[in-house]
This record gives structure tokens, C-alpha cells and sequence, in this order.
């Protein structure tokens, strides 16, 4: 997997934004927020080639979880990626 | 899709600093300080950088401490009102996807004193059609 091109992560109060750059209209209202974790995981991968298991590992050494907790909460966190457009294989 | 809830200053900050980088900001802005021009929740505002400013604009402004979506009633000497000016609204999209650029709203403008009646028969009118609808 890759992250797409040309989003930046900007902090907005306890969360994260990505805003898309060279876009002229910013649509606040169908704005891609990421919480704490996925924004460390997101700044990790940016611009890389990545897996399933890059994403685990990164949880797991960041927030000292088990490998299958990290594995169960990795699979949501792509599908709503994916849904959201902003990876792609 | 999710809602995220966020505080007014945070969300508005940043759309601040947006449209100071050069963007144009899509949002739906909340309550009834304009009504009956934009409704809160209901109607998107399109805000860009401001230009040259005029009376009857639509600006989102920084003003003691907090931001407002207002509309500007006079110029001449007020300065420090001005510099709060973050971004101007050019275009108000309903939730049907009709668009117009917002008016100077001259008559309402000059109808302070009655604004209140006004406001009042257009908040009954509404409850009505949103009743039969």
C-alpha cells in the first residue's frame, strides 16, 4: 500500500486534519480527520511503500499492545482509509 | 460519515490560517446572527481572502476573543475591527445545492427597528413550511 499523493496533516485541536494541498476549495464539512494514533501511523508511512504488518508493528512499539490487539485494530483503520481515498494498493 | 464535533475557536482558527495561505473554505456555519441570510446548520458559506472590504460584505471576523460571522454595517475609522477580518463570504450554497453570491442587503440593512418583527414573521413562516413539509 501507498499513501496518495499531496495531503498534508495539519493538528486541529485534539485531532488531525488532512488537508488536500493544491486543491483551491477546502470543504470543512467532509473534512478527513485522524485521531492521535492514526496520525503517528500516517506520519510514519507517508510517502513509503507499506503492509498490513508495518501498520502493526508501528502500533505495537508505539503504544506497547499486544500483537493481536494491534492486528484487530489495524484492519478498520485501512478499510476507512481506503474508503476515505487517501491510501491506494 | 463521521461527525467530528470541535470547539468554534479551534475549527475557525483554521480555516483562518486556510484562507491567510490562499484557500477558499467550504463550511456550515452555526447559529442565527444572520439569519435570515445564511441559517445555522443548514446553509454552506464559501470564505475566501478578504480584498477590499465594503459595507453589506459578509465577513468571518476575530473580534475579542472570538470569531463571528457578521456583516459589516460601516467603515470609516474602524480600523482595529477591520484587522480582525479573517475571510469574506463569496457565494451561500443550500443544502438543495442552490447558489448565490450574498447581497449587500441594503433594505435590511436600514431596517434595524423593525428587524425584530421581521425576523419574528420569518421564523413563523419557516415553522410552517417545515411543518407541511
Amino acid at each position: 500500500m501507498k499513501t496518495k499523493k499531496g495531503f498534508t496533516l495539519r493538528p486541529l485541536g485534539n485531532e488531525y486534519i488532512l488537508i488536500a494541498e493544491g486543491v483551491e476549495t477546502v470543504n470543512f464539512n467532509q473534512m478527513i480527520s485522524l485521531n492521535e494514533s492514526a496520525a503517528m501511523l500516517w506520519e510514519n508511512v507517508d510517502g513509503k511503500n507499506f503492509d498490513t504488518d508495518t501498520l502493526i508493528n508501528l502500533l505495537v512499539e508505539n503504544y506497547g499492545i499486544s500483537h493481536e490487539q494491534a492486528a484487530k485494530d489495524i484492519q478498520p483503520l485501512i478499510q476507512s482509509w481506503k474508503k476515505a481515498g487517501i491510501i491506494e494498493d | 460519515m463521521e461527525k467530528v464535533l470541535m470547539p468554534n475557536e479551534v475549527m475557525l482558527g483554521e480555516i483562518s490560517r486556510l484562507i491567510e495561505e490562499g484557500h477558499e473554505v467550504l463550511m456550515i456555519p452555526k447559529g442565527i446572527s444572520m439569519l435570515p441570510f445564511i441559517r445555522g446548520e443548514k446553509d454552506h458559506v464559501r470564505l475566501c481572502k478578504p480584498g477590499k472590504l465594503q459595507v453589506g460584505n459578509i465577513v468571518l471576523a476575530y473580534i475579542d476573543g472570538r470569531y463571528v460571522l457578521h456583516r459589516i454595517y460601516a467603515l470609516k475609522g474602524d480600523r482595529i475591527t477591520l484587522m480582525g477580518v479573517k475571510g469574506v463570504v463569496t457565494e451561500i450554497i443550500t443544502p438543495e445545492g442552490r447558489s448565490h453570491k450574498p447581497g449587500k442587503a441594503w433594505l435590511w440593512r436600514h431596517t434595524i427597528g423593525l428587524r425584530k418583527y421581521l425576523l419574528k414573521i420569518y421564523r413563523k413562516t419557516n415553522k410552517l413550511l417545515n411543518h407541511n413539509n
